[in-house]
């Protein structure tokens, strides 16, 4: 009797093992090509999610309306690396700041090929100062970094009497600034002949980040680090003088980031932006120049659980560019919306959308 | 496949005794699913229960928990990489939605919510079951896809007083080194045993570099002790008293990514663990029992590169007082009150933060027509903190034909939001809600001899599972906890052997697979593109094959393990790609002047696979173990 069982029932089993796996398991994979476009491009700085090492790189062509993703994986044949921060264009090569991977990696403009790697300990922004030399600030470190942007290699660094300097302009010949640390109240003056800190401009408020000029020269920086109780600030401020024009402190739990100023640079336009699964002080704000109060409600709102982490202003068709990285856990969505804040065009990048380059 | 050697007399008794005759016993071990613990021994005969066989524990005693389950249990091992974190995967569920229980408390991190099943060492354990499905009702919260039980044993079927003594020592690749020291004192009252291990490792290996070059692993060492002592005491002939206590130090060092040029970051984990447990059984055969347990586990991570240093230690005192009784020959009830409170202190908090959770939970269990159905049902109504939950579960098995029989399991499951869940700064979130939901499963068991040499096993398990406001981390730099999903979860497992034996003579197949869809059904994240797909870092199809054979005391197994694609995000735009590893154990047991030896030989990875089981963090080729012990 057994026999008889076991002829019918080890087929069935063995069919039955077979067969219950039914779902497709490979992915689909697309294969894409690097673009041959020469018209003018956004590029999509995707940090990727921290700790994943899956930062990407991609670019929109807004003349022909085509989008190209993972462009130096493709070109290259490796990963770009971990968190993504900036990317700047000295002469016809691309700057990749790649925080998390301490380096910045050169790239070609035209073939996207690697041409050469800089260590920097976690790297955040590149400003080019001539002289084929490079400001380039680093996270956790209280240094900048000078680079040659010709042999790529690390000159030297100027001590900061704070670290994290993430904001810096150029303007008359020095460089300003700004260090992202909570004890930071100061704005500091570098001379590029020197490389060395010669003044400082006293601050309002803690933590300063970002900086940039307006119509007049003025500079507007904004700092702030909600998740340290830092509450957010907005100072303008006259460079020569050092006079604080106007200080805009923000409601405490406020966190406002990445300001820029459209073409003619009478208008700031930052996020706001909510961690916490709310909508309230979520979006993108826009404040003229002349304004004597902060706005109070977005051009573009957020819905719950969302909060956009890039902001870009095209320079020639004054759109507005922005980012919504969906947790940095999935393809990011990048929006392109009128100057008042309607949507014109979405389009899906790469994990963590936090930046656009306009070449 | 379940053969239990027992080379008989391998206690040194004293000069008095006997000198009987050395005999060697071979049995197949009776499918048995006594459970040390009293809410599943009877009240979960619906679930399904896998036993690592005493051969498995013995064959795996080198290694940790978690190269066991990833071997021979349909499980997904996320490991973070060598000298790193490994946690469970059950069924496509997180982390977090698995137990660990040791002599029935919870081992997970009431901070973090996980087990690190790679900080856990197979040899310290007498007893290791897989509890599938949730019985969340009788084991609470986290218990949504399966429980993993680790058991001591706590007296002998000694009558006279006993010594025994193993010593063990291994080495192998990357500078692997392991001492065990295991000493037990049993006689007819009482037994006291004491585990001591030690282990080191510089875990240089070579991996293949972003490049493709081979490179030399640094900042990988690790160096870890362990002690563990456990006593039971029968006070009376009804009246049992045990005892437990466990300290551990892992100090590793974390290896670099590979998107990462160096690492120093550092991690030492120090956890203390104590237990102590009653059980009486009064004249009326009602059973009584108590545990009480302090457990504190502290976590100290550095990463100077970043100027970050963090602290982290919580500590848990656990309660339970039970009550069962077999009120006629058919019912039986169980009536059981659990309490805990943990509190932390993190680092960058302002405040001790607390949880504190008290239930009271019931269990019924009918038999008949020959105690050949079994029905379950059960009921837990739970406080935390401020919530309250309240838990049906329900479970059947039927034995159709002593070869065959088929189960069934409902439960209502929960997970409360861990301590870093709520308060972790920064992204703690404080507004989060329970995971809630409805797990289901049914299976059955096919136990076939073939003829009298040759055995079929086959068992197979269907599930389905729904979780509301499932938690997920997401955010750049800073990470925070929401409840943004519905999560549907299903899929089949099987567990299949063939068995062959013939005098001295034994062999085995084995085949485990694992079919698991786990998708988002709905989110709250707008636009969200993950709906429809599978959940990351959850392979859809995973499986081990085993073959083995041994004659007398020398045995060789293969075991073959295939994971399939991990996404990374959620919406399968980024994956890890499939992998396969071949291992062999060889294994030989001697007896040489009154003393036990056992000779064991692991060799890993002997296809040399390069491959990650989580993205960026490589995996050594292959490597070896050689281990010795002795018993007296």
């Amino acid at each position: 009797m057994y026999r008889q069982v076991c002829k019918n029932i080890i087929p069935l089993l063995a069919i039955w093992l077979v067969l219950f796996s039914c779902k497709k398991d490979k992915p689909n994979t697309t294969n894409t090509p690097l673009p041959t476009d020469s018209t003018t491009r956004v590029l999509l700085v995707c940090e990727g999610s921290l700790g994943n090492g899956n930062a990407t790189i991609g670019a929109y062509f807004p003349v022909t309306d085509s989008v190209y993703h993972h462009l130096y994986k493709t070109a290259n044949t490796t990963d770009l690396g971990d968190v993504f921060q900036s990317v700047t264009k000295v002469n016809s090569h691309y700057f990749l700041c790649i925080n998390n991977t301490d380096k910045i990696i050169v790239i070609d403009t035209a073939t996207w090929l690697q041409k050469a790697n800089i260590n920097v300990p976690k790297p955040r922004y590149l400003l080019h100062v001539g002289n084929n030399r490079a400001y380039v600030g680093s996270l956790f470190n209280n240094k900048i970094f000078i680079v040659n942007t010709q042999n790529y290699s690390v000159l030297k660094s100027i001590e900061m009497p704070f670290q994290n300097v993430e904001g810096m302009i150029l303007k008359d010949g020095f460089v300003y600034a700004c260090c992202w640390d909570t004890a930071c109240r100061q704005l500091y003056k570098i001379d590029i002949s020197q490389d060395r800190i010669i003044d400082s401009i006293a601050l309002m408020a803690a933590a300063p980040q970002s900086i940039l000029l307006d119509k007049n020269k003025n500079a507007w920086i904004m700092g702030g680090n909600a998740y340290k109780s830092k509450s957010s600030s907005l100072h303008c401020i006259e460079l020569n003088s050092k006079k604080i024009n106007k200080f805009f402190p923000f409601a405490a739990g406020i966190e406002a980031i990445k300001p820029v100023s459209n073409h003619t640079a009478d208008s700031l336009f930052f996020l706001e932006v909510n961690y916490n699964g709310g909508s309230s002080n979520n979006g993108v704000f826009v404040m003229p120049i002349n304004s004597s109060a902060l706005p109070t409600s977005p051009i573009i709102s957020c819905a719950s659980f969302q909060y956009f982490w890039a902001l870009g202003i095209h320079p020639i068709s004054q759109e507005l560019y922005v980012g919504d990285p969906k947790g940095f856990v999935q393809s990011s969505t990048v929006g392109i919306y009128s100057k008042s804040g309607i949507l014109r065009k979405q389009f899906k990048t790469g994990v963590g959308i936090g930046a656009f380059y306009f070449d | 496949m379940l053969i239990l050697l027992f080379t008989g007399m391998m206690f040194n008794t004293s000069a008095q005794e006997l000198k009987l005759k050395e005999v060697r016993i071979q049995q197949r071990k009776k499918r048995n699913f006594k459970l040390q613990d009293e809410r599943l021994n009877s009240f979960n005969k619906g679930a399904k229960i896998l036993t690592i066989d005493t051969a498995l524990l013995q064959q795996y005693e080198l290694q940790s928990l978690a190269q066991l389950l990833t071997q021979q249990v349909p499980v997904f091992v996320k490991s973070y990489g060598i000298n790193s974190m490994a946690t469970l995967n059950f069924r496509g569920s997180s982390a977090a939605q698995s137990q660990v229980l040791w002599n029935g408390i919870p081992l997970n991190s009431a901070a973090a919510g996980i087990t690190d099943v790679s900080m856990l060492s197979v040899s310290n354990f007498e007893s290791i079951n897989i509890a599938y499905g949730s019985s969340a009702a009788l084991l609470g919260s986290g218990n949504i896809s399966a429980a993993v039980l680790l058991d001591n044993q706590f007296f002998t079927d000694d009558t006279l007083p006993q010594w025994r003594t193993k010593l063990g020592a291994e080495y192998g690749s990357f500078g692997q080194l392991k001492l065990n020291v295991q000493e037990r004192y049993s006689n007819k009252k009482m037994m006291l045993s004491l585990k001591l291990m030690h282990q080191q490792a510089e875990n240089n290996f070579d991996y293949k570099n972003v490049n493709g070059n081979e490179s030399k692993m640094q900042n990988a060492k690790l160096n870890a002790n362990s002690l563990l002592i456990n006593f039971g005491y029968k006070i009376a002939a009804r009246t049992q008293f045990k005892f437990s206590a466990w300290l551990q130090n892992y100090d590793r060092e974390v290896p670099p990514a590979l998107f990462e040029t160096a690492s120093q970051k550092r991690q030492q984990d120090f956890s203390m663990r104590f237990l102590a447990q009653a059980h009486h059984l009064s004249k009326s055969n009602a059973k009584w029992y108590s545990k009480t347990a302090y457990t504190q586990d502290r976590m100290q991570y550095q990463d100077p590169s970043i100027l970050l240093q963090t602290q982290n230690a919580v500590q848990q005192l656990y309660q339970e007082f039970g009550w069962k009784k077999q009120l006629k020959p058919q019912h039986e009830v169980l009536v059981f009150v659990p309490a805990s409170i943990a509190w932390t202190l993190a680092t960058n908090d302002t405040m001790m933060r607390y949880q504190k959770k008290i239930a009271l939970a019931a269990a019924y269990q009918y038999s008949t027509f020959k105690e050949r159905l079994t029905l379950a049902a059960s009921l837990r109504a739970e406080q935390i903190n401020t919530q309250s939950i309240l838990l049906p579960g329900g479970n059947a098995a039927f034995i159709v034909h002593p070869y065959f029989k088929i189960r069934a399991n409902i439960q209502g499951t929960y997970r409360a939001p861990t301590l870093n869940e709520w308060y972790y700064q920064p992204g703690g979130n404080p507004a989060l809600k329970p995971e809630r939901g409805l797990a289901t499963d049914a299976g059955y068991e096919l136990n076939l001899p073939i003829n009298k040499r040759l055995q079929l096993k086959h068992d197979a398990s269907f599930f389905n599972r729904n979780i509301n406001d499932w938690i997920i981390w997401f955010g750049g730099s800073i990470w925070t906890p929401h409840n943004i999903a519905k999560v549907h979860s299903r899929g089949i497992e099987t567990f299949n052997s063939l068995h062959w034996q013939r005098g001295h003579w034994h062999a085995h197949l084995g085949l485990n697979t694992s079919f698991v869809l786990a998708t988002t059904a709905q989110s709250y994240l707008p636009n969200d593109g993950s709906i429809g797909k599978q959940i990351p870092y959850s392979p859809r199809y995973n499986g081990q094959a085993n073959a083995g054979i041994s004659y007398q005391q020398l045995s060789l197994q293969y075991n073959h393990t295939y994971t399939g694609y991990r996404f990374i995000t959620i919406d399968e735009s980024q994956y890890l790609k499939p992998y396969n590893t071949g291992n062999i154990y060889l294994n030989y047991t001697a007896q040489w002047q009154g003393l036990a030896y056992s000779l064991k030989l692991h060799y890993n990875n002997i296809w040399n696979s390069s491959y990650q089981v989580v993205a960026q963090r490589p995996m050594p080729f292959a490597n070896w173990i050689v281990g010795l012990s002795c018993t007296f």
